[in-house]
């Protein structure tokens, strides 16, 4: 910072002092230097030094001089001195916007002011003020900067954009938000006039609309503060419209036009638009080239189709025919990505009627009424790519049940692309054969046909008849709860060995690239999902998990995703099944291998951390102690925790940066989609997480030094994230996982949840709870902070009036969260209230203190009968390790705000102090019964015999009448005997692994 | 389907079904947004049902720095496709194709010489796609890469520089036979 900031060569010992960290001697220089000359900058300087004082009442001096020059209106002469003063209180005031804007943005606009002709100065002020969020003053300068210098084309368009800006920030005032708003608006109308009138729109005036951003912001402006008709009618004009010369092709103002159109009902506008564009795509220019095939959008095709349904008359049905028929001619010559959309579009078209819909000519043709062969034919063209089954998914879920019987039949009699012939597969000849004997699945083409037939008959086969009581299979007839046991383990096993077939041989024989997927690996995704619905059919509770049916199914599911992961490394939504499969089954070191598997970097930490991360403290705050052969020892999860907070830290410079540059680009669009992004950056649920479970490893696992220093990332969030006004924003990925389920219903991601996703209301309230363990809990409370805890506390009550529904809460919580959740928020009122004198008078008062007391009391029973209560406890899957850590701090938490109650004395209401008793003997219980559990499933597991039991239960079911051979088990001549048993011993380390942690679980002495 | 828009900053949140394959590397967000900023109309994806991300093309037009103006390895004003990616699931269904297309068709409006890229060595994949194209070797870029994702025990790739002549270039001045033995080293491609 010295290089830029050094003005004069003999301040260069002031800067090395400064640079060497030795404030009290660079002090001295720069009096010295101020004796003999007073500069603004020396002053400017000296303010700096004194700011990276460690003294609180440097600090508070530094702040003092500094609002002092703000309220005076001090112009400033030189930049250095700004700067230094800018960096002066980031070392005193951190990540405080607001007060950046009071006193920085103010000294900024006061040197704008005095200086306007300074083009250089204005631009780095309006950086400066963009980059902290300060649009009060960005909207000052960039309005300086367009009457200084009224030959540019920008400025104008600077400042409708950050008086735009100012009027969607959440931070100023409504009355001005709406005034400036209403600005941006007027002036854009102007320069949208400008270009209209325009007489050659070659030459359009200096202040006029000319680039396809700035018709994007116009819309932007226009959608906030005018109306749906005012931007139609620039859509539909010449020099302002998705055709004219300023758009430049801009492809969203087309799909502006759509929207629009549909949205105002214009049917007909809407046929002929979309008719027009459709046929522009398929006509080629003067040179022989389709150069507007982009016209051929989906997104036309569905408006085309939509308004047909709307208009009344034969020939809107005929044009849709016709035009469907043009871009499936095979002298059309669009390419394959357009001519998809048509096929589509047909069988959307043919879905969309009641009355028969021809397509094609001579005896071929398949009408439109009889809707299976449509769907068949466009299989037939489009089954070799995995597409198409996500095209067809949309129209299958419209069938009836008698239709969707049929298609089943179809399906299953072969007849659609021939017998995949693995039934017959044997495998020691197999091997000696050539594989053109098995030519039906020994291509990837053929192999994907016959994947999206597997995957429409798990579609149809695994949805019940909705809304029945006691429904019947559709297929097979038999009564059933939740799936048709039956026909999913037909088709698993069917899928399963077709899939193990398939890559019976190894890669080689399939022509991959070492980073490409296996064609085949879809079947095992799709038994792995039949196996994981299986466990759902037949839950009975069993002493030992093992030997349950539910554990059978899921160990099936992962030996054969495991197989499948072996044959397709780069396959990552494998290993997200994985991740969550091995979270639930508790084996903490296995999910972090399939977690690793992902490799994610940077964005990907906020979107996918959760995967494995959501409850870390609960179920593996340890560091992974068992490292698998293929890989080097893992981070531990607070290190992991980290790397994502500093992608954070890291985002804040690329968004603001990067929204100037879109400024000096002429990028409206951009500066406010990356607004967008910062917002929901600034919270997302994600970093929420990273903050709560960074916190709790914190406390419950001894960290080295360097860990120490960590307060658990709480920089990254806006101040009291906990309360009601941030709005935490769900960046979480749950789309990548596999689903091949109705598109109308949960996704398989939400199937196979082992607990409740990631929610707002559960953080919310971990951050208000981790507030109260700052107070009452010595390990973490911070000196001197207790008074701002407290009143933080007392706030988030008041704003949460209506404290968190108690009602749908197990929605979001496990069912020790939720009991947990009840005791949080009767401490965090306890230790409110009791401690409020001012409340010690209402009439209600020890009516309510009493009844938050019982709530408490009758939680931590709870929570106690809980354990007690829990069987299947060794191995300890997710569920059991859940509810002991979450027993432990809520034990814990209970028993130090006993404590800190006690010590408050006559500051805590007297009745309380009888209260205490009764909750310490409880905490205390509650901690004891804990650590008692915990060292029998640590025990447990010490003994042998542990990897049989895996074994067995992949390769039988238990039943009622004994053990059945499971789907695996019939198929364990196509599995590598060897890698299962690896595997299994693989899966057994990571169970003791994951009870390490347990061992902090102790109970607290008195 | 096919369907295809311009690239939102907030895609950086749904990208995970093109990023999370081995080729397709996922830089910080600068680098996303740089490209937004600067060229918002050269950076499209093609969305599939329901909103996902099936596949993107992140481009940029513009020429080396002037300082470069009197070095062998200068490049006059052109496209570069920076990164073109495929979600697995949505691949050989022409939407490479079509993203590199319109991406040259931006580089004829705005009157550019070429487009070119730089792909792995190893990337065959890639490099039939845009042979198909017309695209040819320029020049190898010796490790170019630091890594080899089909060799993890190698710590370097080389790099194709592959190019297509666009309108402007009507008599072929920008492209080269046999580019694959025209080794360059890293520094010399900007
Ligand atoms: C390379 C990649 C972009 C191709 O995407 P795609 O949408 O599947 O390609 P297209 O469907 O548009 O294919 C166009 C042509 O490329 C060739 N091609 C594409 N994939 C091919 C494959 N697996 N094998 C042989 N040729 C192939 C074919 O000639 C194809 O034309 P055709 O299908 O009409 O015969 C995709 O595989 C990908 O994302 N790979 C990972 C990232 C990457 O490598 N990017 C390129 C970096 S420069």
């Amino acid at each position: 910072m010295g290089d830029q900031l050094l003005k004069d060569r003999q301040d260069a010992p002031i800067w090395n002092a400064i640079e060497a960290n030795n404030f009290k001697q660079a002090l001295k220089l720069v009096d010295k230097r101020l004796a003999k000359k007073h500069t603004e900058y020396l002053e400017a300087l000296k303010v700096f030094i004194r700011s990276r004082s460690p003294l609180a009442s440097e600090k508070a001096a530094v702040l003092l001089h500094l609002e002092g020059l703000a309220e005076r209106k001090f112009v400033l002469k030189d930049q250095e001195s700004i700067e230094l003063y800018d960096e002066a209180l980031g070392e005193v005031m951190p990540q405080q916007q607001e007060g950046w804007g009071r006193i920085i943005g103010e000294l900024r606009w006061q040197c704008v002011k005095a200086r306007p002709k300074d083009e250089d100065l204005s631009l780095k002020s309006f950086e400066a003020c963009l980059g902290k969020g300060d649009l009060e003053h960005a909207k000052q300068i960039s309005n300086s900067l367009e009457k200084s210098f009224p030959s540019s084309h920008a400025y104008p368009f600077w400042n409708i954009a950050a008086m735009f800006l100012y009027s969607i920030s959440a931070s100023y005032p409504e009355n001005q938000r709406k005034l400036w708003g209403s600005l941006a608006f007027a002036q854009i109308g102007k320069l949208a006039l400008a270009t209209k009138d325009a007489a050659d729109p070659r030459k359009l005036p200096l202040r006029s609309i000319q680039t396809p951003q700035e018709l994007l912001l116009l819309h932007r402006i226009t959608e906030a503060n005018g109306n749906p008709v005012q931007r139609l009618e620039y859509l539909r004009d010449p020099s302002l419209g998705p055709d004219s010369l300023v758009a430049k092709g801009e492809w969203q103002l087309w799909r502006f036009k759509l929207k629009l159109l549909e949205e105002a009902y214009l049917w007909k506008e809407l046929f002929n638009t979309t008719r027009e564009l459709l046929k522009r795509g398929r006509t080629k220019d003067e040179s022989g080239q389709l150069v507007e095939t982009r016209m051929c959008d989906w997104l036309v095709w569905e408006g085309f189709i939509r308004s047909w349904r709307n208009l009344d008359g034969h020939e809107y049905k005929d044009a849709v025919v016709a035009e469907v028929q043009a871009h499936l001619d095979p002298a059309c010559g669009i390419d394959k990505a357009w001519k998809r959309n048509a096929s589509l579009a047909w069988v959307k078209s043919s879905f969309a009627d009641s009355t028969p819909f021809y397509l094609g000519k001579g005896p071929d043709k398949v009408s439109g009424h009889d809707r299976i062969p449509i769907l068949l034919q466009y299989l037939h063209q489009y089954g070799t790519a995995t597409t198409a089954y996500n095209d067809l998914r949309p129209f299958v879920q419209q069938m009836k049940p008698e239709e969707c019987r049929q298609l089943l039949a179809v399906l299953s009699s072969h007849k659609v692309f021939g017998d995949p012939g693995h039934s017959k597969y044997d495998l020691s000849q197999a091997r000696e054969d050539s594989k053109s004997d098995y030519e039906g699945f020994k291509t990837a083409s053929k192999l994907t046909e016959h994947i999206n037939v597997y995957k429409l008959k798990y579609f149809i086969t695994s949805r019940l008849p909705e809304g029945e009581n006691e429904p019947t299979c559709n297929y097979c007839f038999e009564a059933q709860s939740q799936y048709c046991a039956s026909c999913l383990k037909t088709l698993a096993h069917d899928a399963a060995k077709l899939y193990l077939c398939a890559v019976d041989g190894g890669r080689s024989e399939w022509n991959l690239l070492p980073t490409d997927r296996h064609p085949a690996d879809d079947l095992a995704v799709l038994a792995a999902m039949c196996f994981i619905k299986l466990s759902k059919t037949g839950i009975e509770s069993s002493d030992e998990p093992l030997t349950s049916v539910e554990t059978s199914y899921i160990l099936q599911a992962i030996a054969l995703l495991e197989h499948a992961a072996s044959h397709s490394q780069s396959n990552f939504q494998i290993w997200l099944l994985l991740t969550r499969l091995y979270i639930r089954l508790g084996c903490g070191s296995m999910a972090m291998r399939a977690y690793e598997n992902l490799a994610l970097k940077q964005i990907q930490l906020d979107t996918l951390s959760y995967s494995l991360f959501d409850r870390i403290s609960s179920f593996h705050p340890h560091p992974f102690g068992h490292v698998l052969d293929d890989s080097t020892s893992f981070k531990t999860p607070i290190e992991s925790l980290r790397k994502q907070q500093k992608l954070y830290r890291g985002a804040r410079s690329h968004i603001s940066h990067n929204s100037w540059l879109s400024f000096k680009h002429g990028s409206y669009n951009t500066v406010f989609e990356l607004q967008e992004v910062s917002q929901t950056l600034s919270c997302s649920l994600s970093s929420v997480m990273s903050v709560i479970e960074n916190r709790k490893i914190s406390r419950l696992v001894p960290s080295s030094a360097s860990e120490d220093s960590n307060n658990g990332g709480y920089d990254i969030l806006p101040p009291n994230a906990e309360s009601l006004e941030t709005r935490y924003a769900d960046t979480n990925d749950y789309a990548t996982f596999p689903s091949f389920e109705t598109t109308r219903g949960p996704s398989f991601e939400e199937l196979c949840r082992v607990f409740p996703a990631p929610s707002d209301y559960r953080y919310r309230n971990d951050l208000a709870t981790e507030k109260l363990i700052q107070l009452v809990d010595p390990s973490v409370a911070i000196a001197g902070a207790n008074d701002a805890v407290a009143s933080d506390i007392r706030s988030y009550i008041e704003s949460n009036s209506n404290l968190p529904e108690m009602d749908d809460s197990e929605k979001y919580l496990t069912p020790a969260e939720n009991l947990a959740s009840t005791a949080y928020i009767s401490l965090l009122l306890i230790v409110s209230e009791s401690c409020n004198p001012e409340l010690w008078q209402e009439p209600q008062f020890q009516a309510q203190l009493d009844s938050y007391n019982k709530d408490l009391c009758e939680s931590l029973e709870g929570q106690i009968q809980l354990i007690e209560n829990a069987k299947d406890l060794i191995p300890a899957f997710a569920k059991t390790l859940n509810l002991l850590y979450t027993a432990y701090q809520v034990g814990r938490t209970a028993f130090y705000s006993s404590k800190y109650l006690s010590s408050r004395g006559k500051e805590a209401h007297a009745s309380q102090l009888e209260a205490n008793k009764e909750t310490l003997d409880l905490a205390k219980r509650l901690m004891q019964i804990v650590a008692d559990r915990s060292v029998v499933v640590k025990k447990g597991l010490d003994e042998g015999g542990w990897i049989d039991k895996v074994l067995d239960s992949v390769l039988q079911v238990p039943g009622s009448e004994g053990e059945t051979e499971s789907v695996l088990g019939s198929l364990k001549d196509l599995m590598d005997a060897g890698r299962l048993e690896v595997w299994a011993g693989d899966v057994v380390e990571s169970w003791r692994d994951s009870v390490v942690g347990l061992s902090y679980l102790k109970a607290l002495a008195s | 389907m096919t369907s295809l828009r311009p690239f939102h900053a907030m895609d950086v949140f749904k990208f995970n079904p093109t990023n999370l394959d081995p080729l397709t590397e996922t830089y910080d967000l600068n680098f996303y947004f740089s490209y937004t900023a600067r060229w918002p109309h050269l950076f499209d994806v093609a969305e599939g049902q329901d909103g996902t991300i099936d596949a993107y093309i992140m481009g940029k037009l513009e020429s080396s720095p002037s300082f470069y103006k009197f070095s062998p390895h200068y490049l006059p004003f052109h496209a570069h496709i920076t990164a073109l990616t495929v979600a697995p699931h949505a691949r050989r269904l022409g939407l490479a194709r079509t993203l590199s297309q319109s991406l040259e068709r931006s580089g004829d409006e705005y009157d550019a010489w070429f487009v070119d890229l730089f792909v792995r060595k190893s990337n065959q994949i890639a490099q039939k796609l845009y042979q198909g194209m017309g695209y040819n070797v320029y020049r190898r870029v010796l490790d170019y890469y630091s890594d080899d994702p089909t060799d993890k025990t190698k710590d370097g790739e080389d790099a194709y520089d592959m190019r297509k002549p666009l309108r402007r270039d009507k008599d072929r001045k920008h492209v080269r036979e046999n580019g694959e033995s025209f080794a360059v080293e890293p520094q010399d491609v900007w």
